[in-house]
Parts: C-alpha cells; structure tokens; sequence
C-alpha cells in the first residue's frame, strides 16, 4: 500500500497533466512547425548542417535542441506524423514535472509541497501553448535543463559530490542550445545558494561566464531586429509589461485568448485578486522570519520572466511557461504551509486553490483545445490537397475559402513542399478574406492572377477546391460557373460546349456534357462575339456519329443573328469534323451574336431516348 | 530518483539520431470530396458550402456569423426554379454598424446584375436591415447570376482598421415571387 501511494504520488502529476492537455498530445503541426519540418530540405552538402542548426533564424534565436534538431530527426524518422512529436513534448514535460516535484519537496522539505507544485504548474494557462504545439517545445526543454541543472545544483549542496556539479554544469551548458532564456540558469543558482546555502553561493559564480559568453556571441551574431512587435524596448514600459504578466499569470487576463467580451464572472476575478494577496503575503511573512526560500520562488518568477519584459509589443501567454514554475512552487509551499498550520489556514488555502483552478484550467484547456481545433484545420488542408494532387496529378489546384486563420497558420511556411507538391495556389479574390500581417509575410504572393486562372480552368488545367469545410471540396465546377457571370460583359470569341463557364452562352436545347463534349438535338443555339475584322470566320468543331449518316450525306445549316451563312455538307460519319463560315461585314464589332446550327437529320441510340445529331467540342471566330 | 534521472538523460541522445537519413515516407492521405455542392439560391455567410459564391468584397467571417464587406461586393446565386418567368426577390439582409453610422451618417445601397440597375435604399438608422427588390425573369434564366451590391459611404482604410468598412452582411438569396 506504501509503494502504491508512493508510486501514485509521482505518477498523478503526469497523469493530470495528460487529463488536461489531452488535445493537445493529438494535436498536428501548423505555424511555424512546417518551416522547421522543411529545414532539411534546405541541406544540400555537409557544410550547410552548421549552417540550418546553428545560424541564428526568426528573430535571431539560436534553438538547435528544441527546434532545428528535433524536428529535423523526427521527421527524418516518421515524416509528417505529429504524434510521436507530440509524445515526446509530453514525455519531457513528465520529466519536468517529475524533477519539480522532487525539488520543491526537497527545499520545502514538504511531501504535499512537492506533489502540489507540478500540479499547480500543469493548470497554469501558460503551459496551453507549449503543451499543443509543437514549436513551443523550446519553452518544454528550456525548462527540462533549467530544472536539470537546478536538481543536480540540490544534489551537490546536499551531499558535496563534485560529480553533481558537473553534472549541472553539462546539463546547464545543454540548456543553451533550448532557449536563451537558459542565461538566468546562474542567477537562479547563485539565488538559491544566497537564500538556503550561503556558503556555497561563491562556486556558483563562475556560471556567470558561459551566459556572459552566450549574450555577447547573440548579440553581435544574430541579427538586429529593428521593427515589428520583437523589438526590444529597454524603458519603463518592462514595468507595465511585468504588471500585465503578473495579471496573466494569476489567471486575470489571457492575452490573446480569451475575446475581451467573454470575461470572467466577478467572483472569479475578485477570487484571482484573493489568490494574489494572498501569494503576497505569504512570501513577505517567510521574508519577514528570514525564511529566504520564498524569495528564491518569487524571484524564480522574476528571473525568468525577465528576458521577454522588453519586449513591450509582444505579450504572449506562453512566455509564462517557464516564470510559472516559481509561482507554483510557490504557492504549493503556501498551500503546504497553510495545512501544516491548522484549521485557521485550511479554509484560506483551499480557496485561494479553487480560485486557481477555477480560472487556470478552464483557460488551460481551452488554449489546448483552440490549438488542436487549429492543427486540424490545417491538417485538413495539407493532406486534403495532397490528396488533390494525386486526383489530379497535372493540374494547378487553386484554394478558395481560405480565410486568415487558415491561411496564416498553415500555408504561410508553404507546407506543401515537404509533399513536393506544386503549383498550389490560393483562388482569385482570396485576398480580400485574409488579414494582411506584412511582417509575417504577403497574401499576394499566393494569390493565382484572375486572368491566368481563367485561361487554366478553361483549358481543364486547373482545378478549385473550396477549403472552407472540414474537408477539401472540389468546386471547380461551380467556380467556372461563377466566373463565366463574372465575365458576363466580355468579349467570347472561343467556346468550349463542354466547359461549365460558358454555359451562360449556350442555348436551353444542347444536351448534357459527356466526355469533354456536348450533343445537340436537330437545333442548338449559343452566343459568340461578332468577327474583331473582316475575313474573320466562324468555326465549328465536333464529332459526327455515323448513325447519322444511314441515309447519305448530312447538310448542317449555320445562321448568325438569323441571317444564314451557309450549309456545310458531311459525307461521312464517325470521324471529326471543322466547319468554317465566312461571317458578313455587319456583325463586325458586335458585343454577340446568336449563332444557330440545325441538323439535317437525327437519331436514336436506345435504350437512349434522346434525339441526337452532331457532337459538338468548341465555336471559334478567329 | 537517481535511476529515474539517469533514464532521462540516457534517452537525450536519441535527439542526436541520424540527420542524413532521407527516406520517401508514407503519406496518410485525407479524403476530399470530389462532388460540389449544389450552388445556393440563398446563402448565410457562415455556410462554408456557399463560400464560393462570395464573389468579392467580403471579408473573413467573424464570430462564426458574419462577414464585414468593403464598399463594392458580389454574389453568385442560382435561381430559384421557375424564376426566369415570375421573377424573384433579392433579399440582402446586414446590419449598419454604430461605428460606422455615427461617421457617414447615411449609406445607401444599391445593387445590379449585368445591365439591370435594382433601385437604391438610404439608411439612417443602425442596426439590422434588408434590402430587397424584385429581380426581373429576363436574367434570371441561367444557371447562376452575379450581383454587384455598392454603398455609398464607409469607413475608408485607415479610419478604425486597415479594411475598407461597409456592411456587416449575415444572408443573401433570391426567393421566387
């Protein structure tokens, strides 16, 4: 039974954190996940390796652990297949969970401090990211050596063995290649020693050189960034951008996830406020009796978050991430040290807990659950198209009903070309549904040229799907249809029976496309511009059935405007045919023309009980 | 605790496995649905079937609801059986935003389809709409028809947003009179 309890205690953590983000371990790519899944396609000799995992990329980051390399061995291994992705994002986050508790109950020296504290960590709305996409696994690894490091940090205080300081020292070295964020690792060290074990604070001082060495290596490496929302801002806003992350963190506001309209009810808000009084006081009572600990959480907190306060115009939840493991250790030693007290504290506690879980978990799942609605989407898309591309092999595949969302989240990093697809292109118009982010990118640059598209799809080489649905429709079809009335006040000089977007200009007696042409019954008429210039002529191209031809030669009769042009003679049948009428001076110029061919004779194919003649592919004046 | 460590770290290597290792893989391939769906004789803007029918001047659709549209936009509707001898109704049905209104302080809609001109309406008063006009048979005998909504006033680029600001449209259709 004591094994049983010992084993849930370790276990129930990870178990919560899958019950919470389940979503987000079924999750598929999107974002910035495509950009890093095509890296290796960007190898081209050997030499290129230092370059794709160590030049700094979007915004001069230098992540070759949680990003480069992953996901360019991972997709090595198994392709396009988020969920082994995915896995391995939760498993390094049971890791952390696994090593937060053992920390906090070994510096609390409290059992339910330590099992608390991971779980106070797994319902923060900062992990929603991180824990659902899988570009956020920097965020996941930075805090797996982070916490390495740290754990090896306890051990060598604890028992003096020189192995453990090394061992911090390679696992803080690692850290770099996660996150930057790995360069507060010795303040966070030399922090604790100063708290809990003074004696020791000046071993931790040499940890300084190798973040020292990191910021200056970035800072004349990477590049500069200038503009946008990654500028840094070293002023007073850090202030007003550490008061919102505060608000964040107690779960007071979720920037950029929950619409403003939807606030929380007053209750919870006022609970949140409680939360963070109470977090508060706490801390400044253990200062106030030299218990210096609380200081290391909060400051834990302070340290981590401190890299991203510059950046003023760019407040993200999930930069919350890794700062949110010193307010949960926190708090989880407050909640430890309220049940320790008695019955006075126990209420306090408890509804400072629910106050917590009320507003985090909610905002937890519902980040996880919009990143997993996302991915889906996006997935939807790339596969759907995919699929498209083996129906229609030669075909430029044109995408309407694409809107920002969709657009921004998935065929912005061009995920098309770890398929090698091609020729994949957004719809005409397009434009106007997709919000313009010119500093993520263009629309336009996407968008296929009207005039381009209406000469493919009318020469069957393109095809539309409509992405607007779960799944990929193909509404060539209606598209054809829509832009032959768009194009209802231009010139037609050319007509493909057959070709949905001049059906407007065929008259109600031709039968039913079939096989790229159309029947018509002894009389059909269609509409045509007049000849641009004399010597211009009129000309019918089609197929003639023999069976037309039982009783002799066939007389086809051609009239424009009423005004005949001539009768054409067939001899003989089952073969194609181009007939050409010369067209009189008056239709020169016209805006259209009703042209009229009749038949001489028809027949029937039974059990077909149409009346059926010739077999008609395109008009043409030219 | 220490197993558990040693564990973790032993499987670090894994994410140096072999880089050059370029194998086709197997793609797990999606349906797509090969048949389109009938055009629409009315259509909700939220409808992701009739998305294609949105010709232009519509922008994303907001609250899984609506669509703002720009100054000028079109529609593609089929008509309804029998309506190129009795004729239909084009009903638009929108709203007129506060923010814009207390701005143009009017706006007047009309609409056309090729030639044919459908009377101008004014609104002064925000909220929820219609417009709706008879449509004559003699163009609505083919198998879809593009109509060409224009409003006077909106808010221009720049003003509250990067967007040109018209109506906020909810439904479009023809109804046979």
């Amino acid at each position: 039974m004591k094994r049983l309890a010992r084993a849930a205690y370790w276990i129930a953590p990870p178990l919560f954190c899958l019950a919470v983000y389940w979503l987000g371990l079924k999750a598929w790519f999107q974002q910035d996940d495509f950009a890093w899944l095509g890296l290796r396609y960007d190898v081209e000799k050997w030499s290129d390796w230092f370059r794709i995992l160590f030049a700094p990329m979007a915004q001069g980051t230098i992540r070759p652990w949680s990003e480069r390399l992953f996901f360019i061995v991972f997709e090595a291994i198994f392709g396009v297949e988020a969920l082994p992705f995915r896995i391995w994002v939760f498993l390094t986050q049971t890791v952390n969970l696994t090593l937060l508790s053992w920390i906090v109950w070994r510096v609390t020296k409290s059992r339910l401090a330590g099992f608390l504290a991971p779980v106070l960590w797994t319902a923060s709305s900062a992990l929603g990211r991180p824990m659902s996409w899988t570009s956020a696994y920097n965020q996941i690894l930075c805090a797996f050596f982070l916490l390495a490091s740290f754990q090896f940090l306890l051990r060598w205080i604890e028992t003096g063995d020189e192995r453990w300081w090394r061992w911090q020292w390679a696992a803080f070295l690692m850290g770099f290649g996660a996150l930057e964020l790995n360069v507060v690792y010795p303040a966070l060290a030399a922090l604790y020693t100063l708290a809990c074990a003074r004696e020791r604070f000046r071993r931790t001082l040499p940890l300084f050189l190798p973040s020292a060495l990191f910021v200056l290596v970035h800072r004349l490496w990477a590049p500069k960034v200038a503009s946008g929302p990654y500028v840094m801002h070293f002023d007073a806003s850090i202030f007003g951008t550490f008061l919102r992350y505060c608000h964040i963190a107690l779960g007071a506001e979720h920037a950029g996830i929950i619409p403003p309209q939807t606030g929380w009810p007053p209750a919870v808000a006022a609970g949140v406020w409680i939360l963070g009084a109470a977090l508060a006081g706490f801390t400044l009572w253990q200062l106030a009796r030299r218990q210096w600990l609380a200081g290391f959480f909060a400051g834990w907190f302070i340290l981590t978050l401190g890299p991203v306060l510059a950046l003023r115009d760019h407040i993200s939840e999930y930069y919350l991430a890794v700062p949110m493991i010193g307010l949960a250790s926190l708090g989880a030693w407050a909640a430890a040290c309220a049940w320790r007290s008695g019955w006075v504290w126990r209420p306090v506690a408890a509804v400072c807990l629910m106050a917590y879980f009320a507003t985090a978990l909610p905002a937890a799942r519902m980040v996880s659950h919009m990143h997993f609605e996302r991915s889906r989407a996006v997935r939807n898309l790339v596969l759907g198209v995919v699929r498209a591309r083996q129906l229609h092999p030669r075909e430029v595949i044109l995408l309407a009903g694409v809107e920002t969302d969709l657009f921004w989240s998935a065929m912005i990093d061009n995920p098309f070309r770890l398929f090698k697809l091609k020729d994949v292109y957004l719809a005409p118009g397009s434009e106007d549904r997709i919000r313009a982010f010119p500093e993520l990118g263009s629309v336009t640059d996407w968008v296929f040229p009207t005039k381009q598209a209406w000469s493919l799809l009318g020469d069957y080489r393109a095809v539309v799907y409509d992405a607007s649905g779960v799944r990929l429709r193909n509404v060539t079809t209606n598209y054809m249809r829509i832009l032959g009335a768009l194009d209802t006040h231009s010139r037609v000089y050319w007509i493909d029976v057959a070709n949905p977007a001049f059906e407007r200009l065929l008259g109600r007696t031709w039968w039913a496309v079939e096989g790229g042409s159309r029947f018509m019954p002894k009389r059909a008429t269609l509409r045509l511009a007049g000849p641009r210039s004399a010597g211009q002529k009129l000309y019918l191209n089609g197929w003639a059935p023999e069976k037309l031809f039982a009783e002799g030669p066939l007389k086809v009769f051609v009239s424009a405007n009423g005004r005949p042009l001539g009768v054409a003679t067939l001899v003989r049948g089952g073969q194609i045919f181009e007939l050409a009428f010369d067209l009189p001076a008056e239709l020169i110029g016209a805006e259209s023309m009703e042209v009229a061919v009749e038949s001489q004779r028809t027949f029937r194919a039974p059990p077909d009980v149409r009346d059926l003649s010739l077999r008609f592919g395109s008009f043409t004046v030219r | 605790m220490r197993k558990l460590i040693i564990v973790v770290l032993g499987l670090a290597p894994l994410l140096s496995a072999p880089m050059g290792c370029r194998r086709t893989q197997p793609v797990k391939v999606d349906v797509v649905e090969e048949e389109a769906p009938k055009l629409a004789t009315v259509i909700h803007v939220a409808d992701p079937k009739a998305t294609v029918q949105l010709v232009k001047g519509f922008y994303e659709l907001e609250q899984n609801s609506w669509r703002w549209t720009a100054g000028k936009f079109a529609v593609a509707l089929r008509p309804p059986r029998g309506a190129s001898e009795r004729g239909a109704v084009l009903q638009l049905k929108f709203a007129v935003a506060d923010a814009v209104l207390e701005r143009v302080k009017s706006m007047t809609v009309k609409a056309r389809s090729g030639k044919v001109e459908l009377a101008p309406e004014t609104y002064t008063k925000s909220g929820e709409q219609i417009y709706s006009r008879d449509v004559p048979g003699s163009i609505l005998g083919g198998e879809v028809v593009l109509f060409e909504f224009e409003v006077d006033k909106f808010l221009p680029p720049g003003a509250v947003e990067q967007r040109e600001l018209a109506l906020i449209v909810t439904t479009i259709g023809l109804e046979l009179k």
